[in-house]
């Protein structure tokens, strides 16, 4: 008899209704959304996870494993493993809450059936641990595979079951912090607090992403690494240190309470948990969403007398309301802030110049400032298509608005209100760093014009008008994949570029030419691409 | 036998809005309550109350004489519910839905799976069983969600609009569906604004204002009540609407 049920029972879950959610769930969070047409003609197609999306983590996995070879103990192997499946498994869940943890569409379908929150938590809980299961199993599967080899299978079971332990413990800890925030926040101010949590947790995340580019170049010398001191401040070492103890290593105090934390961790986040996520949850998301404030109200009419800019403030006017109301967008974009915080920081670490001007300079601590750079504005704008509200879209599909010039406009104003704002502060940073205003000014112009020129192409390859797009994970995870090989591909020909470009004036002036005369160029095909392909665009929904 | 709807000093805010205030209803087996009110009378968020899927602020509402507070979880398995939002989860198939909701009610699958069958077939979308909601008809979508009301067989129903996006032949045989099960013991709660609807199908109606009910009776007892010959008129003497052919000519003349 399968232990399932009783464990469910247990949990003080309905197995029955279990098993009925954790199906439609999987279903409804990764079925690919196909057009009405399309439905009709190729029927349903069920994909768990993008294989693109599965290619790219399994490729960071194989890293991870290439890393983990050198390692001379199985805590370090653990310890970088660990830490970089948290990390990953933190931010995935993180960019994609709504979808993946609590959906307000739960209520909505939901609300009146007899389902308790006990049930409804362990079937949500269920279906996020599945989808983040396979990513965990793809980034730390490698390095499973070598600890067997290197220090026995004990050892790399240790290590699977420390994995499965951290990702229960990061998906309780977020559910725990959302649903305490749902809980205690008015659903008014739920999608400002939402963002701004977002913000928060990710700058705080950061701190073990510096931690690990710190302990990479230092992973051979580390035998006898222990955790005890500063280390137990990291939780990916009281995982480490768990999957040690199995892998027989260790036996002193600090290896027992590494496990003790290990397992008490999913414990204790699971006890403050089990009673805050439920279908109240998902209403209380569901009237954020939806919610029309007075003081929203105001908000609006205010914004409604600023003086518009021109031919653009019909875009603009939906952007900035959406960026007020819509959560998603909203924390798409200040996602990107700690983002770029982040990437400063790793390239002031460096101890020598980093000015590609000055001959000599090393240009690889600039590479995670330059993808920040280039992928704001490409993320921003595809972000700009997927919205919640995707139905209110008929607008654009029943009355003579030209299709192609709110599309552009669309991406006028992404540049105008936050690319510009994003190169402002890296500016900044990049004046600081480089100690020459000229020189970080005529850097974050070419990288801006770069990022501008990388939306252009999106937008040519893939033209789309603003917020009409229904949100589901699997196609925007593929989109944004596709866009993200590009992306890295530039940021690494970058560095090595400038270096050699900036201290030559005639290849200067050329690269300078060349990005803006591709920018112009752009500018100049697009309104006829978008003109021949969003006029014959169906509305979704 | 008691009623099988009740609610006692109902209250709910929103804010400084208050939707509903001290709302006081009930519906008797083998009823059919038409439940009427003008935009934002706080008819949705009644029927939210009483179906539990949001907290009264004040007062009690009780399904089958079960408080819906203290075991939300018993009183929804009496209940079946068509939303006006008509929220379905798109990416399924209608098959795999009404498969979904059997299960929350504890049907076996192959009961729910001939029970779900035979209402497509009845409403004649059978052939797009295994196609995907979000491919749908607006039509079909309600078809689905009465299906999926009526599937556990429940002792109550609460119907928001249930007629939207109905043809009408189906909304014929949904309007005599309603006068069978009522017949057979069942209380509705019926929430329209199509008042020649209400007055065929409804038993007895309730007129909500600003969250408190105006008017309650048959609907010839509420016109004669209000010295009008129609529901319809005395639903606008009711609620505070000004003389609507004013209105009219003046929308007319603001096109101008």
């Amino acid at each position: 008899m399968s232990p399932v049920p009783a464990v469910i029972g247990a949990l003080g879950g309905d197995y029955r209704q279990w098993r009925a959610l954790v199906r439609v769930l999987i279903q409804v969070g990764f079925r690919t959304s196909l057009s009405t047409e399309q439905m009709t003609q190729q029927g349903k197609r069920t994909r768990f996870v993008s294989w693109m999306t599965g290619i790219f983590l399994g490729i960071v996995g194989v890293y991870v494993g290439a890393v983990t070879a050198f390692a001379p103990g199985p805590f370090p192997l653990g310890l970088f493993a660990l830490t970089t499946v948290s990390i990953a498994v933190f931010f995935l869940l993180l960019a994609n809450f709504q979808a993946v943890a609590i959906s307000p569409m739960d209520y909505r379908a939901l609300g009146h059936r007899p389902v308790s929150p006990r049930t409804y938590l362990l079937a949500r809980l269920t279906v996020t641990l599945a989808h983040q299961g396979i990513n965990t199993g793809l980034i730390v599967g490698p390095s499973v595979v070598v600890c067997g080899v290197r220090f026995g299978w004990l050892a790399a079971i240790g290590l699977a079951l420390a994995a499965g332990l951290l990702l229960l413990s990061i998906v309780l800890a977020l559910i725990g912090i959302y649903a305490w925030l749902i809980e205690k926040v008015g659903a008014s101010r739920l999608g400002r607090a939402m963002s701004y949590s977002q913000l928060f947790l990710g700058a705080v995340y950061l701190v073990p992403v510096l931690f690990m580019d710190r302990l990479t170049p230092y992973l051979r010398t580390m035998e006898g690494l222990a955790p005890e001191g500063w280390w137990l401040a990291l939780p990916s070492a009281w995982f480490a240190g768990l999957a040690s103890l199995i892998g027989g290593a260790g036996g002193t105090g600090q290896w027992w309470l590494c496990a003790a934390l290990a397992l008490g961790a999913p414990v204790a986040l699971g006890c403050v948990s089990r009673d805050r996520l439920s279908l109240a949850s998902a209403q209380k998301l569901d009237e954020s969403v939806s919610v029309d404030t007075d003081r929203q109200s105001k908000r609006r009419r205010r914004a409604g007398k600023r003086k518009g800019l021109g031919r653009l403030s019909v875009a603009s006017g939906l952007i900035r309301g959406q960026f007020r109301h819509d959560t998603q967008f909203r924390m798409s974009v200040f996602g990107l802030v700690p983002l770029i915080a982040f990437y400063f920081i790793l390239a002031m670490r460096n101890t020598g110049s980093v000015d590609p001007f000055v001959p000599g300079s090393s240009v690889w601590p600039l590479l995670g400032f330059h993808f920040a750079l280039l992928l704001a504005p490409t993320m921003l704008l595809e972000q700009l298509y997927w919205s919640t509200s995707y139905r209110a879209g008929w607008i654009f599909f029943s009355t003579p608005v030209d299709r192609a010039r709110v599309a552009a406009d669309a991406r006028h104003c992404v540049t105008l209100y936050f690319v510009v704002p994003f190169l402002a502060l890296a500016g900044a940073c990049l004046a600081w760093l480089f100690e020459a205003v000229w020189h970080a000014l005529a850097h974050v112009v070419l990288v801006g014009l770069l990022g501008v020129f990388l939306m252009q192409v999106s937008q040519y390859l893939w033209p789309r008008l603003p917020f009409t797009m229904r949100p589901v994970q699997s196609r925007q995870t593929r989109l944004l994949t596709a866009q993200m090989f590009g992306l890295v591909l530039m940021s690494v020909l970058i560095g090595p570029y400038v270096s050699f470009a900036y201290p030559r004036p005639e290849w200067a002036i050329g690269t300078f030419a060349v990005v803006a005369s591709g920018v112009v160029l752009m500018e100049t095909l697009l309104p006829r691409r978008l003109n021949r392909r969003l006029r014959w665009l169906e509305a979704e929904g | 036998m008691g009623a099988m709807i009740e609610a006692r000093g109902l209250s709910k805010s929103y804010g400084e809005l208050l939707a509903v205030d001290g709302l006081d209803l009930s519906v008797e087996a083998g009823e059919i309550l038409g439940f009427l009110g003008p935009n934002g009378a706080g008819k949705t968020t009644t029927v939210k109350m009483l179906t539990g899927m949001i907290q009264p602020a004040s007062g009690q509402a009780r399904i089958c004489g079960i408080d819906v507070s203290k075991d939300p979880v018993a009183a929804k398995h009496c209940l079946g519910y068509v939303p006006e939002s008509g929220a379905l989860y798109e990416s399924l198939s209608a098959a795999e839905f009404l498969r979904m909701i059997g299960s929350l009610y504890g049907m076996r699958r192959g009961d729910a799976d001939r029970r779900a069958d035979r209402f497509l077939e009845l409403f004649g979308i059978v052939d797009a069983r295994d196609r995907l909601i979000s491919g749908f008809s607006k039509g079909m979508k309600q078809k689905v969600l009465i299906s999926a009301a009526l599937l556990s067989n429940p002792q109550v129903l609460f119907l928001d609009e249930p007629l939207n996006g109905l043809d009408p032949n189906a909304a014929l045989v949904v309007k005599t569906l309603l006068r069978e099960l009522a017949d057979q013991g069942r209380a509705i709660l019926f929430c329209s604004h199509i008042l020649d609807v209400i007055e065929r199908v409804c038993t007895r109606v309730v007129i909500i204002h600003e969250g408190r009910q105006v008017a309650g009776g048959a609907p010839e007892q509420i016109a004669a009540e209000h010295g009008v010959e129609t529901l319809e008129d005395a639903f606008v003497q009711l609620t505070g609407v000004r003389d609507t052919e004013a209105v009219a000519r003046e929308l007319l003349v603001a096109l101008q």
